[in-house]
């Protein structure tokens, strides 16, 4: 009988020995990618930390780019901006080194951190399949156009049209050429327009509502004013009034810049969404 | 072979990835939305209708002409509202001038910093 208590004793703790054994690495990742490709995204994270944590940089690479595209399906792009670029750095091969980075540069872009993106995307080697540099040039379109360098928009939108759609060009320059065409309304000439008559740049830019209000808002002060300085002296009317005329006036200019300018991209938007659709290389 | 095979149908699959117009197409413009005023909404008295009401014409012609910004959150133009329906008439706008003579950036130190906002906390 305590024959039979050892052998049971034995066998029940190779049993617990077993099924109480650790992942290793290479099933900690497993388990992270196979979350990651369900859609478990939080559970997907907590085992690519750990493989990064316990690893010894063999799972790096892949494991921060998962992280990288967890935080982008999350809309935390700062975040996945820098998990892709920790995956540059543990990158050893070109294309994945690229693949990175067009990544982070669209992260960044998602961000709308453009310059980042640009130092990003001219830093990239040449070296690249087709399809890579097509990704970049499109990336580098949405870059430039972003912060209003048409010009260099242009021409990457066009490099990242693949040379069996070359009719696709055509349409990109025509695109562009009607973006160009786009000047009214101007916010330059709004402001001034509404520096010389508070309200005139409003109505310049289409807005009666606010052309009208700026107009009575400014010319109510300078009435109030006018009467004071008549009624009781200068002085007394510019410690009064002028900081009021002064507050609305200004703000009354700046309100027309904003407003043309926002009518102006308003109009070039629905340009930029054509320019997209007709810009992506497959 | 195998290996080049791959990596085109992987690269081909990561631009399908970030060539996605949808990610980039919200970046350029982004439309003003007109506010919506909360503090003007669920008025239990008379008194909060005219206190709104005020309220409401001076966001529409005063300042939505004004190029300065409140350095708190709510702004001194909703916190008056607010300290009206919460204290009633009198002090409510006694405490409006107290925040109206507070409004200057001068002590950052004493409030909590909205991060998302940049701007100071300070409710009635």
């Amino acid at each position: 009988m305590p024959t039979l208590r050892i052998v049971f004793g034995l066998i029940l703790s190779l049993l617990t020995q077993i099924a109480l054994q650790g992942q290793n690495l290479e099933e900690t990742f497993q388990l992270g990618k196979t979350n990651f490709l369900m859609g478990n995204d939080q559970a997907a994270s907590l085992a690519l930390e750990r493989v990064i944590f316990f690893g010894q940089g063999q799972y790096d690479a892949q494991a921060f780019e998962m992280l990288g595209q967890i935080s982008s399906r999350a809309s935390q792009f700062e975040q996945a901006a820098r998990y892709f670029g920790s995956a540059v750095q543990a990158s050893f091969d070109e294309i994945t080194v690229a693949r990175n980075t067009l990544f982070k540069a669209s992260a960044q872009l998602r961000n709308e951190d453009f310059q980042l993106a640009l130092i990003e995307l001219l830093g990239m080697s040449d070296a690249l399949p087709d399809s890579l540099i097509q990704a970049r040039e499109f990336l580098l379109g949405v870059s430039y156009f972003n912060i209003q360098n048409f010009a260099e928009s242009r021409q990457h939108f066009r490099g990242a049209i693949p040379p069996e759609a070359k009719n696709r060009i055509g349409q990109i320059d025509s695109l562009f050429n009607a973006l160009e065409s786009i000047k009214h309304p101007n916010p330059k000439k709004a402001k001034l327009m509404s520096i010389f008559l508070p309200g005139l740049g409003q109505f310049y830019a289409g807005d009666i509502k606010n052309g009208i209000n700026s107009l009575l808002l400014t010319g109510g002060f300078f009435t109030v004013g006018f009467i004071v300085a008549i009624n009781y002296s200068l002085v007394d009317a510019m410690v009064a009034v002028v900081p009021w005329i002064q507050r609305y006036y200004v703000g009354g200019f700046n309100r027309a810049a904003g407003i043309a300018e926002n009518k102006k991209k308003s109009k070039q938007d629905k340009l930029y969404q054509l320019i997209l659709l007709t810009a992506r290389p497959n | 072979m195998k290996s080049i095979i791959f990596l085109c149908l992987l690269s081909s699959a990561l631009q399908a990835q970030l060539i996605d117009a949808s990610h980039y197409s919200g970046l350029y413009h982004h439309p003003v939305e007109p506010p919506k005023y909360q503090a003007a909404k669920n008025n239990t008295n008379e008194i909060q209708m005219v206190f709104s009401g005020l309220f409401l014409f001076y966001k529409f012609a005063f300042s939505s002409q004004d190029f300065n910004k409140c350095t708190f959150h709510p702004s001194c133009s909703e916190f008056g509202l607010l300290a009206v329906k919460k204290h009633g008439a009198l002090l409510g706008m006694l405490s409006t001038l107290d925040r109206l003579q507070r409004c200057n950036g001068m002590s950052p130190e004493l409030y909590t910093i909205d991060p998302e906002r940049m701007l100071l906390i300070d409710h009635p």
